[in-house]
């Protein structure tokens, strides 16, 4: 990787960069376009047409990180930015107000080590999905590419803006092609499940939204009252003008406002909690839905369980990022004080109860599907315990629970469907001894559960130890209690491997002779491979990811260092 | 005497574009008797409206208008008043495309004459400068509408709708009258402008903010919001669903730019009356606050009920009433983002999205006839993906969703609780409010959405060729979507409507 830097010079990586960066969303995007323009009359090149582009999105998902890291190498940490991403583009959506008052909402696009993982790791998701797809999806093909291809793109576009309207929009819109993925490709109970999803996200991402209109209009009040209006030069210097809605400019009055109210007493200082708290309980609703935090974690089993196995991918790998991403990008850096007190605490119990719950409801579940699913609420859970710890190792171990996750829970929901492809059932009574049956089916299987399950040398376990350390310096008591989440979580995925891929041979019924069940073809085997490959890469050198998410947490966490 | 037909004369100037669209509506009464085709009357009135845009155009103020005080004429032009009528003519043109191959060739004449009328009136209501020439105007918007709610459809529902319609109708304007009397009564003085110096001379009375109570409350019914919105849901469903498009967006620029009128022009005067006139702008803006609030919770509880696709759109229309009442009630002079100017935003958003739904749904049809209930929507993803996607669209754009125009119009009311300068508090929880309803809200849409794509169809759909509907859906779709991706061309055009207002 250091090749690159001695090629090339800084802004030259900053051109790498922005051109890997667009194609990775772009190519998607592009896609889907290609396929509704085309799909009506050729659809038999639809689905080579989204393989092109999602093998196009990973490159250029490899090529963010390629280029990243120089950059990251050389970051220059700034104690008082939060959020100081590379920012790559900008374009004007709205201006509010005139002259000295005017308001700028803008796309602000850019990347920094955090969003370029999980771009990556989207990208990475992407393929696999596609690949899953390519057998499994027989009808309404072109439409299926066509939300898949979009969903993925706008995916990436939420870790891509860092302005607040931007990533709403993002967000929120991730919702639209979900929904269709679940309700016309899902199970039996696709619809119920498609809506609830759908209107469970929604509900919390609307009083989201009026939070953060509030937060970024009143922020700006409070710091003028307090005197903090740094020259618009200045200012239009290090953010680009005064944009209402820019996230890395946010972050840095909000960690001003922190430090200079940090010995008032005064009634600016309660204004200024009383805001964070405001805020604080509408970003909790949107993104503890999406997280999701017991208890608003209802929707997930279901929604799990009915979409197709791609969509399953997308939305454990993808979507439940968006929520832990969200506390993290906007909770964070925006409401420091709450972070720090009150709502880590609140985040930091909820996501023990989930730890547990979430392990319990896994142990007692006889669906292998719900069985993953229940189990993605635990890590999930132990993904916000990291990021409630607010030290650099806690919120090092959050970002790379979130890219972790996304492999181990993204490669069972595959393996998991590949079977349901084979015998039509996920129920562990009917299945067994599989190892017999499908031999690289169950070498995956249990190479990925052992991630799942967080052995040493596999990425599980890099990544959940430094939540479980980084929450132990914040309370001892929660982070012995979350590390439970690992000993149930070995008691589950186990049993469940004892039982459908050990012992004796048992399949359903209907397969008698099963000469008809082949092991994995190799569309199957690929998109498979890739993510076990990663898990172990990543469980022998997670410095490799380490290298390009810490320096972007040093801001955050000197901040949350002063808070304590 | 003399004083008053000086204004009038001083005053057609004002209103050239409607005065000459009604001339063209009665030529075209009177040419009615004659039998051609109806497409001929509808062409006709789309040249009468294009002529009247044409003039339009023409008679933007060239000077700063808002310099000078408004005269003592009856019908005068401002900036905003002028964008308002700009609105009204180019809804006015999407609804004659609307109705184009929906009235018997008969009828055609009168039925796209008093559509021109309704046009014209509502011109007339926002070049309004005094009392009776706004209830005048008001009424010729009625009366036009009761025709062509008429006319649209005559069987026994469509007919039980209209006299619905009428009765209420007039209920709700003898409370409007019964409020401008009360006015009247307090100041004597039925011009704006000479009610303005009366409030200050006759100083505080009870009876203004009586009358203002009334006057809200009357016009409540053409912006279809609680208290008199009950009759939307029966009469949606019961007239035909053209006539069904011109209630969901007509009245409601009408009303809400009536009610803005009146607020601003009449109401904030009396904020400079010492003993308590300072309460009645104030003690207006928390009514409509609790009205908007009331409209919200109501509209989107009663559409979560309901199975008819058009008594739905009616619940939709009073929960949409009550987040642009949140505009209204947010008042002027917030800055950079004041609730007039997030009102008027949002109902051209509004506009395009419903007008998308509606004509989508009129593009729809089962063994020739139109469809009325969600379940006949069953499989129209599959059988007309274009179709649905322009409904889906609509239906985004109504829950507020991204990529669509509603979506801005929403982030828009938000910005304009938030900014404005007085009353914070309340609209602050009204904002939250409005938020938790619209996700309420995203339910029964989502129930169409759900309809049209994940069932498969029970019954075929007919291909029918209505192209003028159609080209309504196209532009309203594409425009939702044009809205969403570059707001600041509507935001600057309102910005521009309302500069140089000054605030109360």
């Amino acid at each position: 990787m250091n090749i690159l830097e001695g090629l090339f010079d800084r802004q030259s990586l900053v051109d790498w960069l922005r051109i890997s960066a667009l194609l990775t969303c772009v190519a998607p995007l592009g896609g889907s376009l290609l396929v509704a323009i085309i799909g009506r009359w050729q659809g038999r090149w639809v689905k080579w047409l989204a393989l092109t582009a999602a093998l196009l999105s990973f490159a250029g998902g490899c090529g963010i990180l390629a280029a990243y890291r120089p950059i990251a190498e050389n970051k220059r940490i700034l104690s008082d930015k939060p959020v100081a991403p590379m920012l790559l583009g900008r374009a004007e959506l709205l201006t509010l107000g005139q002259g000295e008052e005017a308001r700028r909402i803008e796309a602000l696009w850019g990347v920094d080590g955090i969003s370029g993982v999980l771009v990556w790791l989207t990208s990475l998701l992407t393929l696999c999905s596609v690949l899953i797809s390519l057998n499994s999806i027989r009808e309404r093909t072109e439409e299926y590419y066509l939300l898949l291809l979009l969903l993925a793109g706008v995916a990436m576009l939420v870790f891509l803006a860092f302005d607040v309207i931007f990533f709403y929009i993002f967000f929120e819109f991730t919702l639209v092609p979900m929904f269709f993925l679940i309700g016309i490709w899902g199970g039996p109970e696709r619809r119920y499940a498609a809506r609830k999803f759908f209107i469970y996200t929604l509900a919390g991402s609307v009083v989201g939204l009026v939070s953060l209109i509030a937060y970024v209009v009143q922020v700006r009040e409070l710091s003028h009252e307090a005197r903090l209006i740094r020259s618009t030069a200045q200012a239009r210097a290090e953010t680009g003008g005064e944009s209402l809605t820019s996230l890395p400019e946010l972050a840095q009055i909000a960690s001003q406002l922190s430090r200079h109210l940090e010995d008032d007493k005064s009634e600016l200082r309660a204004k200024w909690e009383r805001l964070q708290k405001w805020t604080f309980w509408g970003l909790f609703l949107a993104f503890a839905i999406k997280v999701p935090l017991v208890p608003w974690h209802t929707w997930l089993p279901l929604a799990h369980v009915e979409a197709p196995t791609a969509g399953s991918v997308f939305l454990a790998g993808v979507l439940l990022k968006l929520g832990t991403y969200g506390f993290l990008r906007l909770g964070l850096p925006l409401v420091p004080h709450m972070m720090a007190g009150v709502g880590g605490q609140v985040l930091a119990v909820t996501a023990v109860l989930g730890i547990i719950y979430g392990s319990l409801c896994a142990a007692a579940q006889a669906d292998v599907k719900r069985l993953v699913a229940y189990s993605s609420i635990a890590h999930m859970g132990l993904c916000m315990l990291g990021l409630a710890a607010g030290n650099s190792i806690g919120l090092a171990g959050s970002v790379l629970e979130m890219v972790n996750h996304g492999l181990y829970t993204g490669g069972l929901f595959l393996l998991v469907g590949m079977i349901y492809e084979r015998y039509h059932t996920r129920a562990m009574q009917d299945l067994g001894g599989l190892a017999r049956r499908l031999p690289l089916w169950s070498f995956f299987m249990v190479g990925i559960s052992l991630a799942s399950i967080a052995l040493p040398g596999l990425n599980g376990f890099v990544s959940e130890t430094l939540c479980l350390v980084g929450m132990f310096r914040q309370s001892v008591a929660l982070s012995v209690l979350g590390a439970s989440g690992m000993i149930l979580g070995a008691w589950y995925m186990i049993t469940m491997l004892r039982q459908v891929v050990f012992g004796p041979i048992r399949e359903p019924a209907r397969f008698p002779t099963s000469q008809t069940i082949k092991d994995l073809d190799p569309w199957e085997w690929s998109a498979i491979a890739l993510p076990l490959a990663l898990c172990l890469a990543l469980g022998v050198y997670p410095k490799a990811f380490l290298d390009l998410i810490v320096p972007d947490l040093e801001g955050l966490a000197h901040l949350y260092r002063g808070l304590r | 005497m003399e004083g008053i037909y000086r204004s009038i004369l001083d005053s057609w100037k004002s209103a050239l574009p409607e005065l000459i669209l009604l001339g063209w509506a009665g030529m075209m009464f009177l040419g009615s008797l004659v039998r051609v085709k109806g497409s001929w009357w509808a062409t006709m009135s789309v040249g009468g409206i294009l002529l009247s845009l044409a003039i339009w155009t023409g008679t933007v103020s060239p000077s700063e208008p808002n310099d000078t005080i408004p005269s003592a004429s009856i019908l005068i032009t401002e900036t905003w008043r002028w964008s308002g009528r700009g609105l009204v003519l180019g809804t006015g043109l999407l609804l004659v495309l609307t109705m184009w191959s929906h009235v018997s060739e008969r009828q055609a004449g009168e039925f796209f004459a008093c559509l021109l009328s309704i046009v014209a009136g509502s011109g007339l209501v926002l070049a309004a400068h005094d009392l009776v020439s706004l209830f005048v105007a008001l009424e010729i918007v009625s009366i036009s509408t009761y025709i062509v709610l008429y006319i649209l459809r005559r069987d026994n529902s469509g007919l039980e709708a209209t006299i619905k319609y009428f009765l209420l109708s007039l209920f709700a304007s003898a409370i409007f009258l019964f409020g401008i009397s009360l006015l009247y009564l307090a100041v004597g003085r039925t011009n704006y402008q000479q009610i303005r110096l009366q409030l200050l001379t006759v100083g505080a009375n009870p009876l203004v903010l009586v009358s203002g109570l009334f006057v809200l409350g009357g016009l409540s019914f053409r912006i279809a919001a609680v208290p008199l919105h009950f009759y939307a849901p029966d009469v949606f469903a019961g007239t035909h669903p053209a006539g069904a498009a011109l209630l969901a967006v007509v009245p409601k620029v009408v009303g809400f730019l009536a009610m803005y009128q009146m607020l601003t022009e009449i109401y904030a005067a009396a904020l400079g009356v010492p003993h308590g006139g300072a309460a009645v702008l104030p003690l207006l803006l928390l009514t409509l606050a609790v009205l908007a609030g009331a409209s919200m919770m109501l509209g989107n509880i009663g559409g979560l009920l309901q199975d008819n696709i058009y008594r739905l759109l009616a619940y939709s229309s009073i929960a949409h009433a009550g987040y642009m009442l949140l505009g209204l009630a947010a008042g002027q002079g917030g800055k950079p983002v004041a609730g007039n100017e997030a009102l008027l935003f949002y109902l051209g958003a509004y506009i395009l999205m419903s007008l998308g739904v509606f004509t989508g749904l009129l593009c729809v049809r089962q063994g020739g006839k139109l469809i009325g209930y969600l379940d006949e929507l069953s499989g129209l993803g599959r059988s007309q993906p274009l179709l649905a996607l322009a409904i889906a669209v609509g239906l985004l754009s109504l829950t507020g969703l991204p990529p669509t125009g509603g979506f801005w119009g929403k982030v828009m009311l938000f910005l304009a609780a938030w900014y404005a300068p007085e009353g914070q508090t309340t609209l602050r929880y009204l904002a939250i409010f409005l938020a938790v309803n619209a996700a309420i809200g995203a339910w029964y849409y989502l129930r169409i959405l759900g309809v049209m794509y994940l069932r498969p169809a029970v019954r075929p759909f007919d291909s029918i060729n209505d192209v003028p509907a159609r080209l309504t859906c196209l532009v309203c779709t594409v425009l939702t979507l044009v809205l969403f991706l570059v707001p600041s061309l509507w935001w600057k055009a309102v910005v521009w409507a309302f500069a140089g207002d000054a605030g109360p």
